[in-house]
């Protein structure tokens, strides 16, 4: 049963908040007034929204996976708090991989000359993207809490397949997305050459949005298990 | 070429998503626990015409 739901925050999400909003703000000083602008055939001062396509790339990633392995829990040790966490990791894989392509594209119209191309990239990107936005979707779909809460175990463990896809994607086809991480590998098509201030500019964005993101998961586990409360009295109500 | 528009475009569409999902947060927490006292207050009613109803009937 979930039951802590309408308590006050806890000291340490409190603390959390804190954290997040001076390492976002110090990312964005940083975006500014620590890393240089870029050459114009890397995209000019479009390049610096490059560190906020990154990051979000990167925690929208990660959150999918984590929702992946709380639904593989939940199949495990059907417990109504690893749906409220997958659902959370979903949502805000949501958030932050429409970011990321929307940054993407508004980075490629200076560079590539075009919003929008059928890179191998771009579209597993989007089939990522638009996988889990159907698994809220269907979601809403299903009456049984249990049955939905199943359906969207196994879903979000297939669906998180298409994050390997994704990450692998400008390794595995020919691309002109640039490899950001791993550009050494002989295996990459592309390049990324940094001086060290953008390197550094990266590195603390990275860091700064996968608190923001721990942040803001928390946040939203809360106001499941919020509604997982009202779903529990609404139901007592009826009964009596 | 000019790109400090696109810049701008793409910080003001990362803050607005940001702020948009961050209200979402606020306004989906305000309904809920709205709706939470509301129930609370029905389960609480419930039982007392429950038991007048019975009293009535006997």
């Amino acid at each position: 049963m979930v039951t802590n739901s309408v308590q006050p925050e806890p000291r340490l999400l409190r603390i959390l908040n804190y954290v997040s909003a001076v390492l976002m703000m110090s990312a964005i000083w940083m975006m500014f007034f620590y890393a240089p602008s870029a050459q114009l055939e890397a995209g000019g001062e479009t390049q610096r929204i490059f560190y906020f396509h990154v990051a979000t790339g990167w925690v929208g990633m990660a959150v999918f996976i984590f929702a992946a392995l709380a639904g593989i829990v939940y199949l495990a040790r059907p417990h109504p708090t690893w749906d409220v966490l997958s659902v959370a990791a979903v949502e805000l894989g949501l958030v932050y991989s429409f970011i990321n392509i929307a940054t993407g594209s508004i980075w490629a119209r200076p560079v590539w000359n075009t919003w929008w191309t059928w890179d191998p990239r771009l579209v597993t990107a989007t089939v990522m993207e638009l996988t889990f936005l159907a698994y809220l979707l269907l979601r809403q779909s299903i009456e049984d809490p249990q049955r939905r809460a199943r359906f969207g175990a196994i879903y979000a463990i297939l669906g998180s397949l298409t994050v390997p896809l994704t990450y692998l994607s400008i390794r595995i086809w020919r691309t002109i997305h640039p490899v950001v991480i791993g550009s050494g590998d002989p295996s990459a098509q592309g390049t990324f050459d940094m001086v060290p201030q953008m390197l550094h500019t990266l590195l603390f964005s990275l860091l700064a949005f996968t608190i923001f993101g721990i942040t803001l998961l928390w946040h939203r586990v809360r106001l499941g298990w919020l509604s997982e409360r009202v779903e529990q009295v609404r139901m007592k109500a009826m009964r009596s | 070429m000019d790109t400090y528009g696109y810049m701008i475009l793409g910080f003001a569409l990362v803050f607005t998503v940001i702020a948009i999902h961050l209200a979402s947060f606020a306004i989906r927490s305000r309904n809920l626990s709205r709706d939470l006292d509301l129930l609370e207050k029905l389960n609480r009613r419930a039982p007392k015409k429950k038991q007048a109803h019975t009293k009535k009937k006997n």
